[in-house]
C-alpha cells in the first residue's frame, strides 16, 4: 500500500539513516518533518527507539540513585585507601630513585677512576705487523724482479737451453 | 531543597578542587570533590561499561588519577568536565581491553544483584501501560541493550553519551577529544546498528 504525505507527496520510502540521525540530533529537515507527520510507520519506528534508549537510560540512573548510602560511604573509603596508598608508593618509590641513581653515580665514578689510573701494556705498533706480513710478498717480487725469465716463460727457457746445449752438442762433434 | 543541597556541595567541592590544585592536595579538599561527584561520574561509566561492579572499580580508578594529575587541572574546563573527561577514557580503555569476555559479563549481567541492592537490568518500565504493550516494550529495550553492547567501545560511549545522558556534539567533543565528523560518524554507525536491530518489534 503506498502512504500519502499531507501535500500528496508518495511516501514509498521510509526514512533512511541519515535522515534518522537528523531526527534523533534534532536536525530534521522540512522535508523530513513531513514525512514523519504523514508516515506513522516511522513515527512509530522513531518512538520505540526514543522509548528503549529512555528506558535503558533511566535504568541506569534508576539503579544508580537506588544504590544506598552505605554503597557510596564504602566507594569513598576504597578511594581514599588507593589514593593513600598510591601516595606512599610514590614517597618509597622516589627514595628507591633517589638510592638506585646514587648508586648508579658511585658505579660510574668507580669506573671511571678505574679506567684512569691503568695503563694499558704497550702493544707494538699497528704498523709494524702489516708490514712484516708484507716482507715475504716483497722479497717474492724482489726475486722474481731479478730473474732474467719471468716464472710463467721459466718451462720455455728449460726448452730453449736443451736446444740450445743439443746444438752446442752437434756442432762440437 | 535536596537539589539545592547537591548544588552547593559541588560548588563547595569545585572551589575545594581550585585550591587543592593550587597548594597541593589536601585530603580533606580531594574527600570533598569525591563526595560531590562520584555519583555523577559512576553513573557515566555505568551508561558506558553496563556492569555496575566494573563501574565502581573504574570510579575508583577515576578519582585515583584524578588525584594524581590534581596539580595539572588549570581549570580551563569545569571540574565536573574535567573528571567526566577522565572517566570517560576509563571507560573505553576497559571496554577495549575487556571486549573479549564480553559475552561473560552479558551472561551474568541479567541475573546480577549487588548484595541489599537493585538490580540492574530491570525497572525503566512504564507500569501503567497494557500488559502487551509492556511486553513489546521491554522486547524492544532488550534489543536496543544487546545492541548497545555490541558496538565498538568509541560507538558506545558516544552513543551512550548523546541518548543516555543527554550530551551535546559539542560537550561529547570535549569529553572525549574528538571531532564533530567524528562523532556523527560512530553516532551514525551507532544508530543504523541499533535500528536494525529493532526491526520486527512493532508487534503488528
Amino acid at each position: 500500500m503506498e502512504n500519502k504525505s499531507s501535500d500528496n507527496r508518495p511516501l514509498d520510502r521510509h526514512l533512511t539513516d541519515d535522515q534518522w540521525i537528523e531526527c534523533l540530533l534534532g536536525e530534521q529537515s522540512a522535508e523530513v518533518v513531513g514525512h514523519l507527520s504523514a508516515c506513522p510507520a516511522c513515527r512509530a519506528e522513531l518512538s520505540r527507539f526514543r522509548t528503549a534508549t529512555g528506558q535503558l537510560a533511566r535504568q541506569t540512573l534508576g539503579y544508580a540513585e537506588a544504590l544506598p548510602e552505605p554503597f557510596w560511604q564504602e566507594q569513598r573509603r576504597l578511594i581514599a585507601a588507593r589514593v593513600a596508598a598510591g601516595s606512599a608508593r610514590k614517597t618509597e618509590g622516589s627514595f628507591s630513585r633517589r638510592l638506585a641513581f646514587g648508586l648508579s653515580a658511585a658505579a660510574v665514578a668507580l669506573l671511571a677512576v678505574i679506567l684512569l689510573r691503568w695503563s694499558p701494556p704497550s702493544r707494538p705498533s699497528a704498523v709494524a705487523p702489516v708490514s712484516s706480513a708484507d716482507d715475504p710478498l716483497l722479497a717474492q717480487v724482489q726475486e722474481a724482479l731479478d730473474r732474467e725469465v719471468p716464472m710463467a716463460l721459466a718451462p720455455a727457457a728449460l726448452l730453449t737451453d736443451e736446444i740450445e746445449r743439443g746444438i752446442d752438442r752437434s756442432q762440437a762433434r | 531543597m535536596a537539589e539545592l543541597t547537591a548544588r552547593l556541595e559541588r560548588e563547595a567541592a569545585i572551589a575545594a578542587g581550585s585550591a587543592s590544585a593550587k597548594t597541593g592536595v589536601d585530603r580533606a579538599h580531594f574527600e570533598r570533590v569525591v563526595c560531590a561527584y562520584q555519583k555523577s561520574i559512576f553513573r557515566i561509566i555505568l551508561q558506558i561499561v553496563r556492569d555496575p561492579d566494573q563501574a565502581a572499580s573504574l570510579t575508583q580508578d577515576c578519582f585515583l588519577r584524578a588525584h594524581e594529575r590534581l596539580k595539572s587541572f588549570r581549570g580551563e574546563s569545569s571540574l565536573e568536565t574535567w573528571l567526566g573527561r577522565i572517566a570517560i577514557h576509563l571507560a573505553l580503555d576497559h571496554l577495549k581491553s575487556r571486549r573479549a569476555g564480553f559475552w561473560r559479563r552479558l551472561l551474568r549481567r541479567d541475573s546480577h544483584d549487588v548484595a541489599g541492592n537493585p538490580t540492574f537490568a530491570g525497572g525503566g518500565m512504564e507500569e501503567s501501560a497494557s500488559p502487551e504493550r509492556q511486553l513489546l516494550a521491554r522486547e524492544a529495550l532488550d534489543r536496543v541493550r544487546r545492541a548497545v553492547e555490541l558496538l565498538s567501545p568509541q560507538q558506545r560511549a558516544v552513543f551512550a553519551l548523546r541518548f543516555f545522558e543527554d550530551y551535546s556534539l559539542e560537550e561529547i567533543r570535549e569529553a572525549m577529544g574528538i571531532e564533530i565528523g567524528t562523532i556523527k560518524s560512530h553516532l551514525f554507525r551507532a544508530v543504523r546498528h541499533v535500528r536494525r536491530s529493532m526491526e520486527g518489534t512493532h508487534g503488528k
